[in-house]
């Protein structure tokens, strides 16, 4: 929101800055574009971690990249069955 | 049977073969081979054989290429033509291209030399990267790139500027010679001789033939 | 009837995927229905100077693999809404695609676009031969450089060894006040090696940098010289007649503040 607002009564932005802040985001979502083999065992090993507290819905479980203008996230959207009960 | 197997066209171009839809390529090989091992009037050294394009692999058309080699024809691939864009093709090749600077009638000297059945008609210009190995000799109505390769048995004409490597008596004749328009190639070579341009080379305003003289290479101008 | 086109050089730098934007954003500009197809797979750049980079979703090689119909791959412009962008992987290489594949896929987007745009890569190797195999015209963008036109004559060789009879040149990057001086090739030594049609002369701009810096080609702004020969090589396209661009050269000024600078 600050952003947008700076853009508006801001200065005009310098082209080079622009090139730079572009150029951020454009790399990390380069070198974090996974392979989808690679994406298939982060999802498994996510699952395994994730099992050890709590029971999941494998079956509806998501995990993607998401970039927008200036950022990019790793979203994972798990459903919980159950709590775990302490394991002793 | 095994006649089918391989048909011969002659044409003002050369040899044309076709080969039968179902043979497989161990059939045409063995079947061109006994031809050619025949000592068949067909195929005089010196010929050139066009085969098609698209009928076998790289590799086998490269094995054909090689076959006719060592039996001293030329071997080149074209896309199969019909008998009408044939004819139409002879027509064209005899006009010069519109891109000839100007329009002049062959130079006499060059036509005692340059027998029509033996000559490689090249009707475009030859970009880098292209290269045209032949026993016999060379009309290019076109330039030279640089970058371009003509290595000839006989003598080589060029219709235009000649930027790239020409060879010519690449098998041993002295008496070759190469004529351009304008003559700025990166290297001549004519039989087991060498000449390099100089490296500031101002584009020449008139034609010019470069043969060998008491053991080396000269250039000198000549009239068009 | 749409038309295809692809935009090649043999040499990198000389400003290809530069001018697969501008022509293609021209043509949207001029009303047609242009798509854009990178082809510089594992080193994609048509998205970033269109600067649609954060909106891709699927590319060229999800494509021709079958994981989704094209329409879902293609990236729409953002003001633009009858130009779009087909994006390449950024993962993968060139030997993802083959011609037949490309061929196939330039059949369907005939039947929805005017104009497919195809921004070839670099070389001669394979992602050469699949960005060229749908073509109808090819256009071979050089400098007046004598590394670039030694290139841009490979690269015509080969056109025509795969039959491809339509190519037409575009010379970019040209700098007026070093061809009068002498050091820079003109047109006319250009022609003399490469004998093609010119269907268009750019100038170096620094105009281009900066368009590209924002993901603006610079065809849309007003006072730029190279803005302006896009718009008239997009007209050429169009089968309008137009003459050649004088170009403006530094006024003796700015030539004398060069001198002072040395």
């Amino acid at each position: 929101m600050l952003d947008a607002l700076m853009k508006i009564f801001g200065k005009k932005e310098q082209s080079g800055k622009i090139a730079h802040d572009r150029l951020k985001v454009v790399l990390i979502h380069d070198r974090a574009n996974i392979s989808p083999e690679v994406m298939d065992n982060l999802k498994n090993d996510i699952i395994k971690v994730i099992s050890n507290y709590m029971e999941i819905n494998q079956k509806d479980m998501e995990i993607s990249l998401a970039n927008d203008d200036d950022s990019v996230a790793l979203v994972a959207n798990i459903p919980v069955n159950n709590m775990k009960h302490d394991k002793g | 049977m095994s006649e089918d197997i391989v048909k011969i066209k002659g044409t003002s171009l050369g040899l044309q073969l076709s080969f039968a839809p179902d043979a497989s390529f161990e059939d045409v090989r063995a079947n061109l081979l006994k031809k050619l091992e025949s000592g068949s009037t067909f195929f005089l050294r010196g010929t050139l054989v066009l085969i098609p394009r698209d009928v076998f692999r790289g590799s086998e058309r490269d094995e054909l290429q090689r076959l006719f080699h060592e039996h001293g024809l030329i071997c080149r691939t074209q896309r199969p033509v019909s008998e009408e864009e044939q004819a139409a093709k002879m027509q064209a090749e005899k006009r010069p291209q519109a891109e000839v600077k100007q329009a002049q009638p062959e130079p006499p000297a060059a036509k005692e030399e340059l027998q029509p059945q033996e000559m490689v008609v090249i009707n475009r210009t030859l970009r880098g990267g292209q290269e045209i190995t032949t026993k016999s000799s060379v009309l290019v109505c076109g330039n030279v790139n640089p970058g371009a390769q003509i290595i000839a048995g006989g003598s080589i004409d060029i219709r235009g500027t000649c930027r790239g490597m020409v060879h010519a008596g690449a098998y041993g004749d002295s008496t070759a010679f190469i004529i351009a328009d304008h003559l700025m190639p990166t290297q001549i070579r004519i039989s087991n001789l060498i000449a390099r341009c100089p490296d500031e080379m101002e584009k020449t305003d008139r034609a010019e033939r470069a043969s060998i003289k008491d053991g080396q290479i000269v250039i000198e101008p000549i009239e068009r | 009837m749409s038309e295809i086109y692809v935009i090649t050089s043999g040499k990198g730098g000389v400003g290809k995927t530069t001018t697969t934007a501008n022509l293609g954003m021209g043509l949207a500009m001029r009303g047609k229905k242009v798509v854009l197809v990178d082809t510089d797979t594992g080193l994609r750049n048509l998205d970033l100077l269109l600067g649609l980079e954060n909106r891709i979703m699927y590319d060229l090689i999800d494509v021709t693999e079958g994981r989704v119909p094209y329409k879902k791959a293609l990236v729409r412009h953002k003001k633009y809404d009858n130009l779009f962008l087909l994006p390449t992987s950024q993962v993968k290489d060139k030997m993802a695609v083959n011609p037949e594949q490309l061929v196939k896929l330039c059949d369907e987007l005939r039947k929805e676009f005017d104009y497919i745009i195809i921004d070839c890569p670099a070389g001669i190797e394979q992602g050469f031969k699949t960005a060229i195999a749908a073509a109808d015209t090819a256009l071979v963008v050089t400098m007046p450089e004598i590394s670039a036109v030694r290139d841009a004559d490979k690269i015509i060789g080969e056109l025509g060894r795969a039959d491809k009879e339509n190519i037409k040149l575009i010379v970019n990057r040209i700098r007026p006040n070093m061809v009068e001086s002498g050091d820079m090739l003109n047109m006319d030594d250009i022609n003399d090696i490469l004998s093609l049609d010119c269907i268009g002369q750019v100038p170096d701009d620094i105009k281009v940098v900066t368009s590209t810096n924002k993901g603006e080609p610079c065809i849309t702004l007003e006072d730029s010289q190279a803005g302006q020969a896009y718009r008239n090589i997009v007209a050429r396209m169009m089968g309008e007649d137009v003459p050649f661009m004088e170009f403006h050269k530094d006024g003796w000024w700015k030539r004398l503040k060069h001198i002072f600078k040395r």
